[in-house]
């Protein structure tokens, strides 16, 4: 306290003294770029702590002691500059951009790291580049931003999830999803819901994020020992700073259109089709014409389920933040409101987040810190994947045209019973309810104190609390849920994910040039499931939903779990004069999931880094800025698996005799411990020719061992599969970042970006010395074999579908050998990334980003039920009537069939073949942004400090040469499901974002 | 200097309380020793068993219908992909048992005879649950004998492989074994040790009582005087099937069986009045969809309007009735759209028990009589083999067989006798391929011979890659 009070006083002093000797100075600080002032700029007299920040209008006033004669100017992101007062008082500066500056630091949890020590793999994404983007998670908004990182939404239902995956698929039963740190906090990747896919990392608004990192190998992760080993993803939101408040609002209105759905015949087409199929089959015409029609009747009832269920939908979002503070504490404040319609009229998406995010200096050495976050999701969902009969994505194709969706007077009409169980469809998707509301917050509270100027203690405490209810009702309304009366299912989740951490940090400068720095800690985790789930049915009105109302309560259900880890690590690095950097973590880390005597690890890595820019024999070298080679190793874990894989578990199944069940539903590995992630990477980093280009080359290989494996056992022990350690996996490749200024020409700016990622993935041992499981995985190959035989087209003798057998001749009938000599490729991509250029000129401003990916197959199932020669009942695609008639002719569609059974043969859609699994590779116009700054004079007038309108777009176009709706929903293989799969959309936006 | 003292200290004292920390038990799972440590524990394991013949994929739907549509009692009215490719005999379109809920029942039975002994409870009760558990190992093991192999004696160019023999449980990993198949001989012996231990152990159960949810002794016998009648064993079919009727208390004349004109309401009577063994199912059993979408109420019956109604009796079925048969009352002539002509639906299974829910016959006592006069008649015992069918005959508002039918002539008519009596449960296919007979066709399909890689079913191919000593079946 004495402290504190002597110091208050030096600074009264100062700055009377101060206010005695000196001069005002004052000016206005500009942009290079665009000549805008700008507001929060730094100006500190040079060698002093005096200093302010320019205002709204870029204009500073500042009382320059006597003997000071230079100013500092500086601008996140600005190079800064340093001016001569002489006796003038007036002093404006013109700030450059500086490419440079902009990644500089890097924050972690354990503290800010100045990106030129930083010798691990490190990319970054700032907040500004997703800005206002119309994507409800951050995740899907650095789609195709970073080096090495692939994200590929499996799912186009409004704020669902994605797969993100560093560096390739590390793992093969055991988690592949990085470990995600909000502020520090924790979050798992995945579903909130389980009645339409609601993405846990879509709590936090992408308007609130600062900046985003990804940590890509061993030596960058390894301070997070314990599940880096498939990468680290933090995400730091913003912060105030001290100064006026500023208060920034952006709106923004759009449409969501689907992307170009399947082309499904109308009812004389259907007809025409089936009668083939019947009558080849050995059925009659007549018979074919009960169920479908007559063809040759020119006034054959035909109406289009397509039509009727999916739609153009709204877009809105809604967003709102305040931001300031003084010299004690900060606070950023925001609000948003999302509304999205999708591509489907039963499903939509709602949210809303509001955050607060706090700093107070208590005094010179102790410091808190809190983040606040809630949000709130709602989501209308639909079937997504499955080849489900009330999924919209299979049976509004699927369903018959000539099949009245309607009514005369308007109510829905049941479909025949034969086809889809009945279930209308259209009539599903608007009355089955499949409802999930969430509450999430993710929110920490954190505490600093600084001991010496060289030592700091941090105590962080943080929580991911989701509530989540999903309901489901079936109406009696709909067919086949009227013998039921009707039914409804409620499900609640809870989870709680907590963890807390207690570090030292330090770092001490020696001699001018030596800097040693690190931390000492330890970290505890625990994540806690709740599941509850009821259903029941008899309805007395189908407007009644809630369990009260049900005449029979059946089902009800619900389970705990829960997993605990510990760990301790400790870092340090070294550097010596901005030259040589060293960099060395161990990390011991200890998890409730294995067994008992094998619960710990250890983890580690060491880096080193070489600036050979400050190298004498480069000094003079004037077009290269800064070159810096960097070269890493270590070892990192990875534990995700189910929380009790390592114990033998008797649970119960159901009843009997109203008895209940019980069984032996898992069997025990107590030797069951991480798996470990052992990765290497050589880096260089080089700005050239004064910062216009900026490149970032990484070599990297990542070797999983002592696979976490979920090893299959021999059905016939009772047992399919148990977790073992076994296996090793290989993943290696090229990550490329290459940022240039192209031009600049007065006002005229074109920059680029560009990254790309090659890469392989190889098994390279299994269990016991099996060389393949099945053919889901085989040793010398990536992970995701596709074995499925080459469909070898019809034959124009009799057109029968002819396939390639094991020893290349064709077959009709498909055998083991068959399938198992048939390797077509792998679901994974070899090579994927992003390129955005960038043009504006004065205020006008665009971007182009296209996202790609090359090299893997993927699986469109939906051809087994739209691409089947009319063998089902399912309606068909507009090509299928493109069938083999007569010997001799030579097309891609063969005699239709009825059933898809002809005698001696395998059926036409028994099996996967290249016809439904071809090449994936796409490139998507993923953004397209043309912003226009509002011309400040005119704005001013309104109170506006700043203003920007844009219009965007998303997924506007897709080069690709795979047959189905959407490749990138497509390549991911979800619950082992390619079926019917909810694609993208194709949004457009406009909106405005002003700052006051 | 003294905080990282002091951090030191505390870590330390974190470490050692460590052990604790990560000290996390499952709350809706045992450990086995817990779970499985007295008498009321095992006999949720022993109920495990049925829980697990009740699947769909098992005696829930698939023993019950694809046996017919493989054969020539079922026909395909509406093409859902049901059943679609098994009526036509398509490549890969059989029965596919060599799965997980099947051979786990068999470990639910290992378990269940290797451990009982060993916890308290009461001998009675151990004894009642290890010999369900005989019974329900020796009927999985004989459902995958005649599903994968061919019977004893019947083998087509010599191949004898069958079904995997466990009788020993899997409760750790080194358990999980990779086990060659064994020789149908092989595997009938088991199956035959396995009854015989069942039939000591199992109490009586009064037909008629909810004691013919569980194995019992009567189901016991009959199930084994079934195995022997496929062995070729026929005196001792004959012997089992005598044993049997006895227990279940079924008289050579046929009393015990429903009269005619009850004998289609037993099939709607819980438990069917008849049966030896059934697996009761309650509406929790099943999702919320699984009556319409799964149930074989729904698949061949057209009592609900949104029922699926799939499958019918085929024509020739129907029309192999004698006039006045009362099983002709198990089939309802009616319409299906979409389909040309009239089909008949099965009121054998109606889900009378609402809701497409229903209780599923495995063992009923008319097969006792069908299995004995078959038996008789290939040992060359006309007359006990008349005297069994017309008992049989007689309770179906049938007349006596005609006289004087001997040979070949006299076992078609015992054939057929069992084709009306057991339709829609399972039989049909088996019954011709025991025999060694093409497996007969409707509606003009042709005939698949029995020599045809196609009468026995496959293994999954993933099975054979994991484990090099598991050969598949010839033509896969």
């Amino acid at each position: 306290m004495r402290k504190v009070l002597l110091l208050g006083l030096v600074l009264l002093f100062a700055s009377a003294s101060a206010f005695a000797q000196g001069r005002v100075v004052t000016g206005t600080v500009t942009s290079g770029e665009d000549g805008m002032p700008i507001p929060g700029a730094s100006v500190v007299v040079k060698g002093t702590t005096i200093g302010t920040a320019t205002d709204l209008d870029g204009q500073y006033s500042l009382n320059v002691p006597q003997g000071s004669n230079v100013l500092v100017f500086s601008f996140v992101g600005s190079a800064t500059q340093e001016l001569n007062i002489g006796n003038r008082t007036v002093i404006n500066a013109v700030l450059q951009p500086d490419v440079r500056n902009l990644e500089e630091f890097v924050i972690t949890s354990f503290g800010d790291l100045n990106r030129r020590e930083i010798t691990g793999a490190i990319s970054s994404v700032k907040g500004e580049v997703i800005q206002d983007l119309p994507m409800q998670s951050f995740d899907r908004a650095i789609q195709g931003r970073i080096a090495g990182v692939q994200i590929a939404s499996g799912t186009g239902q409004p704020g669902g999830t994605l797969n993100v995956r560093i560096r390739g698929v590390g793992s093969v039963n055991a988690g592949n999803d990085p470990l995600y740190i909000i502020d520090g906090v924790q979050v798992p990747a995945g579903g909130l819901s389980g009645q339409g896919s609601q993405n846990a990392l879509a709590s936090i608004n992408p308007n609130d994020i600062e900046s985003i990192e990804v940590l890509k190998d061993a030596a960058a992760g390894a301070i997070y020992g314990a599940q880096a080993a498939n990468g680290v993803v933090l995400i730091t939101t913003k912060r105030g700073s001290k100064g006026a408040t500023k208060i920034r609002l952006s709106v923004q209105e759009g449409v969501v259109q689907p992307l170009g759905l399947y082309d499904v015949m109308d009812a004389r087409e259907l007809a025409a089709l089936k009668r083939s199929a019947i009558v080849n089959a050995g059925g009659s015409a007549e018979s074919a014409a009960l169920t479908y029609g007559n063809p040759d009747d020119p006034n054959l009832f035909t109406n289009s389920w397509v039509d009727d269920i999916f739609q153009n939908a709204r877009l809105s979002i809604y967003d709102l933040s305040m931001s300031g503070g003084d010299d004690k504490t900060t606070f950023f404040f925001s609000g948003s409101y999302t509304d999205q319609g999708s591509q489907l009229v039963s499903s939509d998406y709602q949210r809303a987040t509001g955050r607060l995010n706090l700093t107070h200096r208590a005094n010179q050495k102790l410091t808190i810190n809190t983040n606040l976050s809630l949000a709130y999701q709602k989501t209308n969902g639909a079937i997504d994947r499955g080849n489900f009969v009330n999924s919209p994505f299979q049976a509004g194709f699927t369903s018959r045209p000539g099949i009245p969706i309607r009514n005369e007077d308007g109510t829905f009409r049941d479909y025949p019973s034969d086809h889809l169980f009945g279930y209308n469809i259209a009539q599903g998707v608007r009355e089955e309810l499949r409802l999930s509301n969430t509450i999430q917050t993710v929110s920490n509270i954190q505490l600093n104190y600084q001991f010496t100027p060289w030592l700091s203690f941090t105590s962080f405490a943080g929580v991911d609390f989701s509530d989540s209810r999903d309901e489901n009702s079936r109406p009696s309304t709909i067919a086949a849920f009227r013998a039921q009366g009707g039914s409804a299912l409620f499900q609640d989740r809870r989870n709680v994910n907590f963890n807390t951490n207690h570090n030292f940090n330090f770092n001490k400068k020696f001699n001018d040039v030596h800097t040693v720095s690190g931390i000492l800690g330890y970290e505890y985790k625990t994540e806690t499931r709740e599941f509850m789930s009821a259903n029941g049915q008899g309805f007395a009105n189908p407007a009644l939903r809630y369990l009260q109302n049900a005449a029979t309560p059946l089902a009800v259900s619900s389970n705990f779990t829960q997993f605990r880890r510990v760990g301790f690590f400790f870092q340090t690095k070294y550097d010596y004069n901005d030259k040589y950097t060293a960099d060395f973590v161990i990390r011991r880390d200890g998890h409730s999931r294995f067994g008992n005597d094998v619960q710990y690890g250890t983890f580690g890595a060491a880096s080193v880094g070489w600036r050979l820019s400050n190298e004498g024999f480069l000094k003079d070298v004037t077009w290269l800025d800064d070159l810096r080679m960097r070269a890493s190793y270590g070892v990192t874990g990875n534990s995700e698996i189910p929380n009790f894989a390592s114990l033998s578990l008797a649970g119960s199944a159901g009843q009997y005799l109203g008895t209940p069940v019980l069984r032996l539903t898992q069997l025990g590995n107590n030797l069951l411990t991480w798996e470990e992630s052992e990765s290497s990477n050589i880096g260089i980093d080089g700005v050239f020719f004064n910062g216009r280009i900026i490149a970032t080359v990484d070599f990297w290989r990542r070797d999983s061992n002592g696979l976490l494996f979920n090893a299959a056992l021999p059905i016939d022990s009772g047992f399919g599969s148990i977790f073992r350690n076994s296996g090793r996996m290989r993943n290696q490749g090229v990550d490329i970042d290459i940022q240039t200024v192209n031009v600049v020409a007065g006002k005229f700016r074109w920059t680029t970006a560009f990254n790309v990622t090659f890469l392989e993935n190889e098994v390279l041992e299994l269990f016991d010395g099996n060389d393949r499981i099945g053919n889901t995985i085989v040793v010398g190959k990536p992970l995701n074999p596709v074995f499925a035989p080459g469909f070898l087209g019809v034959n124009p003798a009799n057109g029968r579908p002819m396939y390639q057998d094991a020893t290349g001749n064709y077959t009709y009938t498909i055998r083991d050998a068959d399938i198992a000599e048939s390797y077509l490729g792998s679901l994974l991509p070899t090579s994927f990334g992003g390129f955005s250029n960038n043009f504006s000129y004065g205020p006008l401003s665009l971007e182009i980003f296209f996202q790609y990916q090359f090299g893997n197959l993927a699986q469109n199932s939906d051809l087994i039920n739209l691409g089947s020669t009319g063998s089902g009942p399912n309606n068909q695609l507009r090509d299928q009537a493109n069938y083999w008639r007569q010997p001799g002719d030579m097309v891609s569609n063969p005699k239709p069939w009825e059933g898809g059974n002809r005698p001696g043969g395998s059926g036409y859609t028994q099996w996967f073949t290249s016809r439904q699994i071809m090449d994936g590779s796409y490139i998507r116009l993923k953004t397209l942004t043309l912003g226009y700054e509002l011309p400040s004079n005119l704005i001013r007038k309104i109170g506006v400090n700043q203003g920007r309108a844009f219009v965007q777009g998303v997924n506007l176009a897709t080069f690709t040469n795979f047959v189905g709706i959407d490749p990138e929903v497509a390549g991911v293989n979800v619950g082992n499901s390619f079926f019917a799969a909810f694609p993208n959309a194709m949004q457009i936006s406009g909106g405005i974002n002003l700052t006051f | 200097m003294k905080y990282i003292k002091l951090f030191v200290v505390s870590a330390l004292i974190a470490v050692s309380a460590c052990t604790d920390v990560l000290d996390v038990d499952p709350r809706q799972s045992l450990t086995p020793q817990t779970a499985f440590s007295d008498v009321s524990g095992y006999t949720s394991l022993t109920f495990s068993m049925y829980a697990r013949l009740r699947d769909f994929g098992f005696y829930g739907q698939t023993m019950v219908l694809a046996p017919e549509a493989l054969a020539d009692n079922l026909l395909v009215i509406a093409n859902t992909g049901r059943y679609v490719g098994e009526e036509v005999n398509q490549d890969r379109s059989h029965i596919n048992l060599w799965n997980l809920n099947n051979w786990s029942a068999i470990n639910d039975a290992n378990l269940v005879i290797a451990g009982v002994d060993g916890v308290p409870g009461d001998q009675n009760t151990k004894n009642r649950l290890k010999g369900e558990a005989f019974f329900v190992r020796a009927l999985v093991h004989f459902d995958q004998a005649r599903v994968f192999g061919y019977e004893p004696g019947r083998e087509v160019n010599g191949f004898n492989l069958s079904a995997i023999l466990r009788t020993t449980p899997t409760a750790v990993f080194s358990d999980a074994d990779l086990r060659p198949r064994s020789t149908n001989v092989q595997v009938y012996e088991q199956i035959e040790a396995d009854l015989l231990e069942a039939i000591n152990l199992l109490p009586v159960a009064n037909r008629g009582s909810a004691n013919v949810y569980r194995a019992n002794r009567a189901a016991a016998q009959a199930l084994l005087a079934r195995v022997y009648l496929y062995w070729g064993r026929n005196d001792r079919a004959i012997a089992l099937a005598t044993d049997a009727m006895s227990t279940a208390g079924i008289g050579n004349d046929g009393s015990g069986l429903l009269e005619a004109e009850g004998y289609m309401t037993g099939f709607n009577t819980f438990p069917n009045p008849e049966s030896l063994f059934e697996i009761e199912i309650r509406q929790v059993d099943w999702s919320t969809v699984d009556g319409v979408n799964n149930s074989v109420a729904s698949l061949a019956n057209n009592d609900l309007a949104q029922a699926q109604f799939v499958v019918s009796a085929s024509q020739e079925l129907i029309n192999s009735h004698e006039p006045g048969d009362a099983r002709l009352s198990a089939w309802r002539a009616t319409t299906r759209s979409g389909f040309n002509g009239t089909v008949h639906a099965s009121l054998k299974w109606r889900g009378a028990k609402g809701n497409f829910l229903e209780n599923l016959p495995v063992l009923r006592a008319s097969e006792l009589l069908l299995i004995r006069a078959e038996a008789r008649q290939k040992t060359g015992d006309t007359a006990g083999a008349y005297n069994d069918i017309n008992a049989l005959r007689s309770k179906r508002n049938l007349g006596p067989l005609t006289p004087g039918l001997t040979g070949n002539d006299l076992f078609e008519a015992i054939l057929h006798e069992r084709r009306v009596e057991l339709a829609f449960e399972g039989h049909r296919f088996f019954d011709l391929k025991r025999n060694g007979l093409d497996i007969r066709k409707h509606r003009g399909l042709p005939t698949v011979p029995y020599t045809d890689y196609r009468v026995l079913s496959f293994l999954p191919n993933a099975q054979i890659l994991l484990n090099e000593n598991l050969v598949q079946n010839p033509g896969y």
